[in-house]
């Protein structure tokens, strides 16, 4: 006799929760493991347009506790050797470093350490492969070097040489106003030591080089960055993830965050950049119980204050994006240019050289 | 002992919509869904730690999400009690064909022992032993269990289709 019941059974089934569940999910894992987070991107976006150049930086996970953003307008090299423990003793022989603190395991491997030469701080940490954190000597070179600002470069310069680093390039003159000199220390790190003998102007510069193989040029002048600036727009979308990789991979803004809807597909906030000041927000709109995303798509219309419109042209002539206004001088601003594009749902975007009255 | 931590870790984005997959429909909701696999992955963690994982694997994770399951029903009974009825535990033959779909439903209205007992033994096509050590109750003890809860699945089924449960 067949059970009726048998129609209970149930196969197992793949089943993909939540991403945001997901996402957090692995990080109370990896937390509870003591493992470092691997950033995680905030969102599932679109692939990018492989044909786009843009400088575009993951966007940083949204809850990162706060101390781990005090270093915002620094950056710390985060140095794997080899041998961390033979490390910190030859920069400490080499480039007087002084070591502030090491965190050792069981194993004897030095999981990180830090240390300061004058008063810029590093880290350093054995090698991990499964982390990922592998050495130049590992990987057969180094893709980074480290210029580090000195008093005295050719005292300097001998000492490290001295405690073993090998060198690659001699202390020399530079038409840029400063005297350095190359190093490769035992670890494979790069070290470009340098010391300031003169101040030259970046148009100076350019002048003593006209007569080399090399050409100088430096960001136009004329728009002082306005930092995340004092009024954000928000803009509404039927398809967020489309309109921000438009927005980054075309037009040339750049993903602060994108924070991710509980419905795949959707964005409850973003904060996207314009490198010269600003910020815009693009979200879902229309959703519930939301007052702010509901309003019509497509019926915003923007300016962005930019030094060079030529270029953000070029990158939208080049992607087809619709050109509503072509590039002229404004009435207003007889010197400067401007145009407009039109995006995929209808808002308008205008970029210009007119940054207002002073 | 090797660190089982890292294969965890590797392990996660395979095995996550398969616990996740085996727990939302034994589930009525997905909030109840995903506390139960949060806790399934934190008691892995705790077990790797612990070295007390023989085989880690999706099956064991599985078993782990099984468990929590179980754990879950407990509360909710220990929560609802009393609520043992004195039955007459004969008669049990039913000649009815099921439709899947109307028996998940009438298995969600059941209480927490008796959906624990029938998830168990038919979802999951446990074996009566097991479902007994799933629920730490005696193979006999168990069998009373399954009996009592096809008979609330029958007359809860009845109320479902809206013919008389027998």
């Amino acid at each position: 006799m067949t059970d009726p019941f048998d129609a209970l059974a149930m196969p197992d089934e793949e089943l993909a929760p939540r991403a945001s569940f997901a996402r957090d999910l692995r990080m109370r894992i990896e937390s509870a493991l003591g493992v470092a987070p691997i950033d995680q991107p905030t969102i599932d976006l679109p692939p990018r347009r492989p044909t786009m150049h843009t400088d575009t930086t993951t966007a940083p996970a949204i809850d990162r506790p706060t101390e781990h953003r005090t270093a915002a307008t620094s950056v710390t090299p985060y140095l794997a050797v080899h041998d961390a423990a033979a490390a910190l003793d030859f920069y400490a022989a080499a480039f007087d470093a002084v070591e502030e603190m090491r965190v050792e395991g069981d194993d004897g491997r030095i999981g990180h350490a830090e240390f300061t030469i004058d008063r810029v701080t590093f880290y350093l940490a054995d090698e991990f492969p499964d982390l990922g954190v592998v050495s130049p000597v590992t990987l057969g070179g180094s893709g980074v070097t480290m210029h580090l600002a000195v008093d005295d470069v050719d005292a300097a310069f001998a000492s490290a040489v001295a405690a073993g680093a090998e060198s690659l390039q001699e202390p020399g003159d530079q038409p840029h106003g400063a005297r350095h000199g190359t190093l490769r220390d035992p670890f494979g790190h790069r070290w470009m030591l340098s010391q300031e003998i003169e101040v030259v102007s970046t148009d100076e510069y350019a002048q003593r080089m006209t007569d080399s193989e090399w050409s100088v040029t430096a960001r136009a002048a004329g728009v002082p960055d306005s930092g995340n600036g004092g009024i954000w727009s928000a803009v509404g979308s039927d398809d967020a993830p489309a309109l921000i990789r438009f927005l980054v991979d075309v037009v040339g803004f750049t993903e602060q965050i994108v924070v991710p809807g509980d419905v795949a597909g959707t964005v409850v906030h973003s904060q996207l950049r314009w490198p010269e000041g600003g910020i815009v927000q693009v979200s879902t709109a229309g959703r519930e119980h939301n007052v702010f995303s509901d309003r019509p798509v497509g019926s915003e219309s923007l300016y962005v204050i930019t030094a060079d419109p030529e270029t953000v042209l070029e990158r939208c002539v080049a992607a087809g994006v619709e050109v509503v206004a072509p590039m002229a001088a404004p009435d207003y601003d007889p010197t400067g240019s401007m145009f407009s594009i039109r995006d995929f749902e209808g808002n308008l975007w205008s970029f210009g050289t007119y940054a207002g009255e002073l | 002992m090797a660190d089982q931590g890292p294969r965890l870790l590797e392990l996660y984005d395979e095995a996550l919509p398969r616990v996740y997959g085996y727990l939302r429909p034994r589930c009525g909701s997905m909030a109840l869904a995903e506390d139960l696999t949060s806790e399934t992955f934190l008691a892995a963690v705790d077990a790797v730690q612990k070295g007390r994982v023989p085989e880690l694997g999706t099956a064991w994770l599985i078993g782990v999400a099984r468990h929590k399951l179980v754990d879950h029903w407990r509360r909710v009974e220990r929560e609802q009690r009393p609520m043992g009825v004195v039955e007459d535990v004969t008669h049990d033959e039913w000649d009815v064909h099921l439709d899947a779909v109307l028996a998940h439903e009438t298995l969600a209205r059941l209480g927490p022992q008796h959906r624990s007992a029938l998830t168990l033994r038919y979802l999951d096509g446990l074996p009566v032993r097991q479902v007994a050590e799933h629920l730490d109750r005696t193979i006999g003890a168990t069998e009373v269990l399954l009996v009592r809860a096809r008979r609330a699945f029958r007359t809860a089924h009845g109320q479902t289709t809206g013919e008389e449960g027998q």
